[in-house]
């Protein structure tokens, strides 16, 4: 077990590294950020002095050793529009990030977990067919959508929570349903189907016959072995949910990591997308780290070469 | 087959709502009523059922161009299908192949592999698809291509864990203890068993590349106006989400109507391809 | 006190010459205080110090704190700010007398020291100010004694004061170089109408009144800022009453608000102006006739009426009436699809041609328009919508498509000089090659200092560039902002969100 720890680790600088390569790249092809940090009236060598001075002009992989040097010892730079070191301003919006995204997974979850059992359980009668439905909901409706409906008709109209911006559970409750529902319904049918699956199987028709009650069957065997693609999917939606949940956050100004990630990228504000990058990195190792441990602990037929 | 399709309703009923909505796009330049590009400011935001003078009736309304919608719509399936689908086949196949590859092969293939998915999941999807549209041509070749790349992850992690689940069984065992290996294992015994996942995943995917290309023309990929898709429609409605209702609502129905009829026959061919389940 | 009524014009209003500036004079006792307002804004601030950006919203936030030397009235005159008076003592120097008795924040004394230090700052090609443009035309900076200050201009510049009436916000010196600009970035301490109090990022910017202000004491005691990306949630959150004033809204929503009895919309002509950049190199655009025949094919009222609600003007030219230099003679090419069709035939193209339009995603509606507009006088245009920093550098790159959108707005200086000068040149955007006497006309025009020979050369200019066609014009935008009727505010010609003079309605 240690010694899988320590070859992830090794393995993850590996991953952080060659990422940080891939985004500089890929940073200076979507543009210059001096056109961006100068306003339009700047005249043509007032752009090539800033350039030069800002060290734009030099080599690509001069300018990568360079932001590399410094990286390692954790200083991302300073960002060009914000002044602030680019690792503060990334991770001063991590605990918004991560409290929007984790209620909104325990939306989701308390939602959809339920809701695919019982579909399965109840396969091709009113709960099956409801479940689904609300699925359907949840999979067709854009974020911006639903967001801006449930604003209109509970903030608004009902006058029962606030329509933006961070605070107590109130502020709460609308983003973490606008986030989280495309990941219940993903969830749920994804769990109908791996319940479908199982119930199907020998065992548990063997425990079925041998009169075993309803909820030993499910939940001891069945459930437990549903979970593990079930799992792999909670683990990947938490972490684009932590990465990517810019439409949320914009609609309900929340100050969460993808708002700063996308308009960082439209101002083309290297540091601090290169900074965003490495932390979002970060948590996607670790969370793939954590779900690896746990197929094994879930189903013990799992062993890793 | 044709027995068995008889008592899947759900099939049936799926594979119709698909079919409908693919000969839609197919037929679009014959059963549109109207043209889908021709614009009349005067005539702009009429609710639906509302009759412009001297041109005709608009049964869904109009737009903000006064463009006629349920026109629009109907051109608007051949992009957002065409789009949804061929994304997902691409990203399904891609995902599938690499997560059937590291589950079975496990070690340093399986460790390559999944941290790729790591550098790949780490890097926005907005910087990747501004990149490919500051260098590349908006088409829709590079549409695709750039939705592909942003979800095989998805099939790849999700088959894997299967895999791993399945690597050790019985059923395994006894093919093995028959002769079979490598690749034969793989592809005659593993993935049969996966295709029931992999494809309510697909039909889920398929749901929000429809949508997703709506983002991507804001970024200078996907339809290039004049022309229509139903995500585009729902993007561009959003401002009259309030004082239009039929802007963004009919283009949503369309996809959800579109994405229930992809449910059902996922879920359908889902029933019987599964080999241990009994109908 | 100004009433109302008078605040409530919306139409073109004529040069700014003729309205009541209200400036920042000190007043009589308020009749009736505001314990706090909260504002939601468009775009939220990214750095606290005013000489490291160059981003017009920030200055919403900024300027409640900072003074320039000069300032602008709400209908764009000129008034006295830390200046009291300037005057042109001779070709290239400028005289300033400051304003006496004035504190920063922190209480330290503002003088002519701290002027200097803050423009020899943002021209200090170590600070890498983004900003260093807007003092382009000034060699030297001296003090003269506490209140006076001499600016040296590099060649004769009658424009210079509207130079220093934006961006150029003055910091105190002991301050600045005592605190560093990390922190600098994130704290703020001015001259102006408000103090900073906190800023949590993404959440809000607090800021509470200063009591000691020399323009008066403004009448709110609390501001919070409030940045709220989406319009239409801005909206609803006013109508719930969560904000008293929202910022830059869409022409759709803008109805959606005069619907509501408890919210008015307040809208003013601004300086920004949509037009498209027409590839003069290439042909069929280096024939003046196509260029002409373009801009009669585009039905510029229907887009100003139907698109955008009323919410702007026609262009006549690339001048709006605010600006010092627009002639109000000057006809425009209202649309006439005829005319296009005729000047088309006579250049060769009696069928039209084919070409490209591009533009940002903002304005794709509009583009959309013009190219049906294009397209019924037989010239196909195929549009290619792009990311906007991508659309606008491929301009600048000189990548352009024939046709390329661009909107023009970001300097308020209220004159000619801030577009004009544009127009041609090593500049990166224009493709246009003027003819000899527009060049000299505008080279006299910069650097004249009799105001009635300036306005005469800028007419001529206006009437050679009527002719060359070289620009697709459009229009001229409105910036929309909203309220509650719990305040009197309005939208300024210059559409910067101060509070210093808003009062309890």
């Amino acid at each position: 077990m240690k010694w899988f720890l320590v070859r992830r680790l090794l393995q993850t600088c590996l991953v952080v590294l060659g990422l940080s390569l891939l985004v500089f790249m890929i940073l200076h092809v979507t543009g210059d950020p001096a056109l961006v940090i100068l306003p339009p009236y700047a005249r043509t060598e007032e752009v090539a002095a800033f350039r030069e001075k800002m060290g734009f002009n030099d080599p690509l992989l001069v300018q990568y050793a360079r932001f590399l040097a410094r990286a390692i010892r954790g200083d991302f730079g300073m960002s060009f529009h914000q002044g602030q070191p680019a690792l503060d301003l990334v991770l001063d919006r991590m605990p918004a990030t991560i409290e929007l995204g984790v209620a909104a997974m325990v939306f989701a979850l308390a939602l959809a977990v339920p809701a695919g059992i019982l579909a399965a359980l109840r396969k091709d009668k009113l709960a099956d067919f409801v479940g689904m439905s609300i699925a359907l909901l949840g999979q067709s409706m854009p974020a911006f959508w639903l967001g801006l409906m449930l604003v209109m008709l509970i903030s608004v109209k009902l006058d029962l929570l606030p329509v933006s911006g961070r605070g107590g559970l109130a502020h709460l409750v609308l983003p973490a349903i606008t986030l989280g529902s495309f990941t219940a319904a993903r969830v749920a049918r994804l769990t109908r189907s791996e319940m479908l699956e199982v119930l199907g199987q020998d065992f548990v028709r063997t425990a079925r016959a041998k009169g075993l009650r309803e909820g030993a069957v499910v939940g001891k065997h069945a459930f437990k072995n549903s979970l593990v693609p079930v799992l792999t999917i909670v683990a990947l939606e938490f972490g684009t949910v932590l990465g990517g949940a810019v439409i949320t956050e914009t609609i309900f100004a929340w100050p969460g990591v993808g708002r700063l990630m996308v308009d960082s990228i439209f101002e083309r504000d290297f540091p601090v997308v290169q900074a965003g990058v490495f932390v979002i990195a970060v948590i996607f190792v670790l969370l793939n780290l954590v779900v690896d441990v746990a197929y094994a602990w879930l189903d013990p037929r799992i062993r890793y070469t | 087959m044709s027995a068995r399709a008889v008592r899947h309703p759900r099939l049936v009923f799926g594979a119709a709502v698909v079919a409908f909505v693919v000969l839609l796009g197919l037929l679009a330049d014959v059963v549109s009523p109207q043209d889908p590009l021709r614009q009349n400011l005067g005539a702009k935001l009429m609710p639906p059922g509302s009759h412009e003078r001297g041109w005709g009736w608009h049964l869904l309304g109009t737009d903000h161009l006064g463009r006629d919608i349920l026109s629009r719509m109907v051109h608007g399936a051949r992009v957002s299908l065409f789009v949804a689908v061929i994304a997902v086949l691409i990203s399904g196949t891609i995902g599938t192949a690499v997560g059937l590859l590291s589950g079975y092969r496990g070690g340093r293939v399986d460790d390559v592999l999944m941290r790729v998915t790591e550098v790949q999941l780490a890097c926005p999807f907005i910087l990747l698809a501004l990149a490919v549209a500051a260098v590349l041509r908006p088409n829709l070749r590079n549409t695709v291509a750039v939705l592909a790349i942003s979800g095989w992850v998805i099939y790849a992690k999700v088959v894997r864990s299967r895999v791993l689940s399945l690597r050790e069984s019985e059923f395994l065992a006894a093919a093995r203890a028959l002769g079979a290996t490598g690749s034969r294992l793989v592809l005659r015994h593993l993935l049969p068993n996966m295709l029931s996942t992999c494809i309510v995943l697909a039909t889920v995917e398929a749901a929000r590349m429809i949508i997703l290309e709506s983002a991507l023309s804001f970024l200078g990929l996907g339809v290039q106006p004049p022309n229509a898709s139903w995500g585009g429609m729902l993007r561009d409605g959003k401002l009259y989400i309030s004082s239009a209702w039929w802007y963004t609502t009919f283009p949503g129905l369309a996809i959800m109507l579109t994405v229930l009829g992809l449910n059902m026959v996922g879920d359908s061919l889902r029933d019987l391809l599964d080999p241990r389940l009994k109908v | 006190m100004i009433s109302r009524r008078a605040f409530l014009r919306t139409g073109v209003a004529a040069a700014a010459g003729g309205s009541i500036g209200l400036g920042r004079v000190p007043r009589a006792a308020a009749k009736g205080e505001l314990e706090q307002v909260t504002m939601g804004g468009a775009v939220e601030p990214g750095t606290m110090d005013p000489h490291m950006h160059a981003n017009r919203w920030t200055l919403d936030v900024q300027n409640q704190c900072f003074d320039q030397l000069i300032h602008r009235d709400p209908k764009a005159k000129m008034v006295p700010g830390l200046a009291t008076a300037w005057k042109q003592r001779d070709d290239r120097t400028w005289r300033f007398e400051l304003r006496r008795n004035v504190k920063y924040h922190g209480g330290e004394p503002f003088d002519a020291e701290t002027v200097k230090y803050s423009y020899d700052r943002i021209m200090d090609p170590n600070t890498k100010s983004p900003i260093v443009s807007s003092l382009r035309l000034v060699e030297k900076v001296t003090v003269v004694d506490a209140t006076t200050l001499d600016i040296t201009t590099k060649a004769p510049a009658p424009v210079l004061p509207a130079y220093l009436s934006l961006y150029t916000n003055i910091v105190s010196k002991a301050w600045m170089t005592a605190k560093g600009p990390e922190f600098a970035a994130r704290n703020m301490n001015g001259t102006g109408a408000f103090k900073f109090v906190d800023w949590r990022r993404g959440e809000h910017i607090k800021l509470a009144r200063n009591d000691a202000y020399w323009g008066g004491r403004p009448q709110i005691k609390n501001v919070t800022f409030r940045p709220m990306p989406d319009p239409n949630s801005r909206v609803l959150a006013l109508q719930k009453g969560e904000v008293d004033i929202i910022q830059d809204l869409p022409p759709a929503l803008a109805d959606e608000i005069k619907r509501n009895a408890d919210l008015r919309v307040s809208a003013v002509p601004s300086i920004r102006v949509h037009f498209i950049v027409m590839r003069t190199d290439l042909k069929p655009l280096d024939d003046r006739r196509v260029r002409q025949a373009l801009n009669y094919a585009v039905n510029k009222e229907a887009i100003v009426k139907q698109l955008l609600r009323g919410y702007a003007n026609p262009l006549t030219q690339i001048l709006t009436p605010a600006m010092f230099g627009y002639a109000p003679d000057v006809p425009g090419f209202p649309y006439n699809p005829d005319r296009a069709k005729a000047l088309l035939r006579e250049a060769g193209f009696p069928r039209g041609f084919s070409t490209e339009i591009s533009g940002p995603t903002l304005n794709t509606d509009v583009i959309e328009a013009v190219a049906g507009n294009l397209r019924e006088v037989g010239v196909e245009a195929t549009i290619r919508i792009e990311e906007q920093k991508v659309n606008y550098e491929n301009l600048m790159k000189r990548k352009a498509t024939p046709l390329h959108y661009l909107s023009w707005g970001n300097w308020n200086l209220f004159d000619a000089d801030g577009t004009v000068p544009f127009l041609y040149g090593d500049t990166q955007w224009s493709y246009y090659t003027p003819p000899p006497r527009f060049v000299e006309l505008n080279k006299l025009a910069s650097t004249i200092v009799d105001g009635k020979k300036r306005l005469e050369a800028y007419h001529e200019l206006m009437r050679i560039l009527q002719e060359e066609a070289p620009l697709l014009l459009l229009y001229q935008q409105f910036d929309i902002n909203a309220a509650n009727r719990k305040t009197t505010f309005e939208t300024r010609y210059d559409n910067v969100m101060l509070l210093h003079d808003t009062e309890k309605s």
